[in-house]
């Protein structure tokens, strides 16, 4: 199982929408949301998961965002899909017992557990059931005191600081746990995807546009490659600066013959052939879309080939 | 600067009035009121702004304060705002332009308050005469002889800046003490002048002057306009500019007079006359009553 974590922006709702929708999310991918703000987008995606009958995974106790200030949570939402989570921190213990009370139970929730601090809070809440997951980070500590079922998670994205830094390094190692977790213990394994962990709201014109494609390399492991403009000397012309660094993804992806395509891949490469630009949270969204339905393609289940 | 002053700095600015506007109230606002108002409940916000404006004018006068005298100058004394659009914070080649004023041509003025420094002096003047042809500075009376001697080492470039200087008494454009600038089209660039302008607004050049717009591919569509533009010459160019942007501030002259002399920049630059009735409201109404 893989379990990719999200911040519940607009375009990853949109991209994780658009998968279910298209019957492209493999039954296989968990999408764990610390919801940010309970917009219309948000309430569409619960409806299509839950007409898709796919699992998902909502965070009631959200640090980040609108939301995370309301000391109650947000409310509880009656869907079949939605698998309730909750961060393990400061108020894990006010929320689980809230979800109590609406009677779910120990064993039907999912935890986050990512803060050493935040153990001891772990074990007194899950002391005689388990939780239905705990998502580990790659913790020493955490991983040995995590019950079983448990998830291996990691950031795997090196976030650097300006988009122009990827040319420096426009090819890495992106991850390879969807091939060691099983024999390691683990019921999967999860990520921020190419979103990275840290969190911040709304964004500016930038410099550089940079495009990153996860995809296999030939021992399995996952790689990542950054495509990046090369006029970056100011903010003109974001259009301009989206076509070089996507006429380099073709000239990348039509050279080498054993990278995968994908929906969203094929998206891309159709805007360098067509000389269109989406937008910069389309372009976030589809190399997202690209990265979900690759490892669903890896994991296998997929609902339509 | 101590982290009183940087308080005292945000109060005019859009984010309060607006969470004044909206909510009601403001943490800036009321932190400030509480340090330098005495016996804010019976004042009206209107007269707290005042009070604190003034203060500012006596002992810490500001960027905001420059700019607003200055606005005030240009705007009511000097042009109309019926002919006259003044455009702050304008992104001009690798700088930010405090001050631009447009009426039949444009005209930048840099400010340079007490607190601000002068290491990026030249290359903010050159990057500003890279759109303009007229560039100003305007500093404290303190800082006249040391803004006259930098100029004075830019060679022809310092030549044609003018100086102006914001007095004890808020007078900017004496003639004894000023200099005007100077017409400079040395660094004139196409590429400046157009990455100024909006999507919308080089449309509007490009269609009127070559009665069509360039067909290509979405990507393309930028630098086949700028390539356009090119093609015109300079200084056509930048009357096209300065038409342009004249359009982005519209105000009656009505409605420019409603705004108290204070308030009057940070409403007219971030458009807030548009809410110019809720605005007088709330200067109308007491501090304490909102609490």
């Amino acid at each position: 199982m893989y379990f990719p974590y999200f911040r519940g922006r607009m375009y990853e709702l949109l991209a994780l929408k658009e998968l279910v929708a298209d019957g492209k999310l493999s039954n296989s991918i968990i999408p764990i949301i610390e919801p940010i703000k309970l917009t219309s987008t948000f309430n569409n995606l619960l409806t299509t998961f839950d007409a898709a009958d796919h699992k998902l995974a909502i965070v009631y106790n959200p640090e980040v965002g609108d939301l995370s200030d309301s000391s109650d949570g947000i409310e509880l939402m009656d869907n079949n899909c939605v698998i309730p989570s909750i961060l393990v921190n400061k108020s894990a213990i006010s929320t689980v017992a809230a979800l109590k009370s609406q009677g779910i139970q120990e064993k039907d929730i999912l935890a986050v557990l990512n803060k050493r601090d935040f153990i001891e809070t772990y074990q007194t809440l899950f002391d005689t059931d388990s939780p239905k997951y705990t998502i580990a980070s790659k913790d020493r500590q955490i991983l040995r005191k995590a019950k079983s079922p448990k998830v291996l998670f990691d950031d795997k994205f090196s976030k650097r600081e300006k988009n122009a830094d990827y040319l420096k390094e426009d090819d890495e190692f992106f991850s390879e746990d969807h091939l060691y977790y099983s024999e390691e213990g683990f019921e999967g394994f999860g990520d921020y995807s190419i979103i990275g962990n840290e969190y911040n709201e709304g964004g500016f014109a930038p410099r550089a546009v940079a495009i990153h494609i996860v995809y296999f390399a030939k021992n399995n492991e996952l790689r990542i490659h950054h495509f990046v403009s090369d006029s970056n000397f100011d903010i003109s012309d974001v259009a301009g600066k989206f076509n070089e660094a996507v006429l380099k993804l073709q000239k990348w992806y039509s050279s080498q013959s054993e990278i995968q395509l994908t929906y969203a891949l094929q998206l891309l490469l159709n805007h360098a052939e067509e000389g269109t630009y989406p937008g910069l949270p389309t372009i976030k969204k589809l190399s997202m879309m690209h990265h979900m339905e690759l490892i669903g393609k890896y994991l296998g289940g997929s609902k339509k080939g | 600067m101590t982290n009183n002053n940087r308080a005292i700095n945000l109060i005019f600015t859009r984010r309060v009035l607006n969470d004044l506007l909206v909510n009601g109230t403001s943490e800036v606002f009321n932190y400030v009121v509480q340090r330098y108002v005495n016996d804010p409940q019976d004042k009206t916000h209107g007269q707290i702004f005042s009070e604190i404006y003034h203060s500012l004018g006596e002992d810490n006068r500001n960027e905001y304060y420059y700019m607003n005298t200055l606005l005030n100058k240009l705007l009511v004394g000097i042009h109309s705002v019926h002919t006259t659009t003044a455009l702050s914070q304008l992104h001009i080649g690798q700088h930010i332009a405090d001050f631009v004023m447009l009426n039949g041509e444009g005209k930048v003025y840099e400010i340079k308050s007490d607190l601000d420094n002068f290491d990026r002096l030249h290359d903010q003047i050159q990057d500003y005469f890279s759109a303009f042809s007229k560039v100003s500075v305007l500093a404290s009376i303190h800082e006249y002889d040391r803004v006259q001697k930098l100029l004075k080492d830019f060679g022809d470039m310092g030549e044609a800046v003018g100086i102006y200087v914001l007095s004890e008494d808020d007078t900017i454009f004496s003639k004894s003490r000023s200099k005007e600038p100077q017409q400079y089209n040395e660094y004139l660039s196409h590429t400046n002048m157009f990455k100024i302008l909006r999507k919308k607004e080089y449309e509007n050049i490009i269609l009127d002057h070559f009665g069509e717009i360039p067909d290509v591919k979405p990507v393309f569509h930028f630098k086949a306009c700028l390539k356009k533009f090119e093609e015109i010459p300079i200084l056509e160019a930048q009357n096209y500019l300065v038409q342009e942007l004249k359009k982005r501030n519209k105000i009656t002259r009505v409605m420019f007079n409603d705004i108290p002399t204070e308030l009057r920049s940070v409403v007219y630059f971030s458009q807030m006359y548009r809410k110019l009735p809720q605005l007088q409201e709330l200067l109308q109404t007491n501090y304490a009553e909102e609490k």
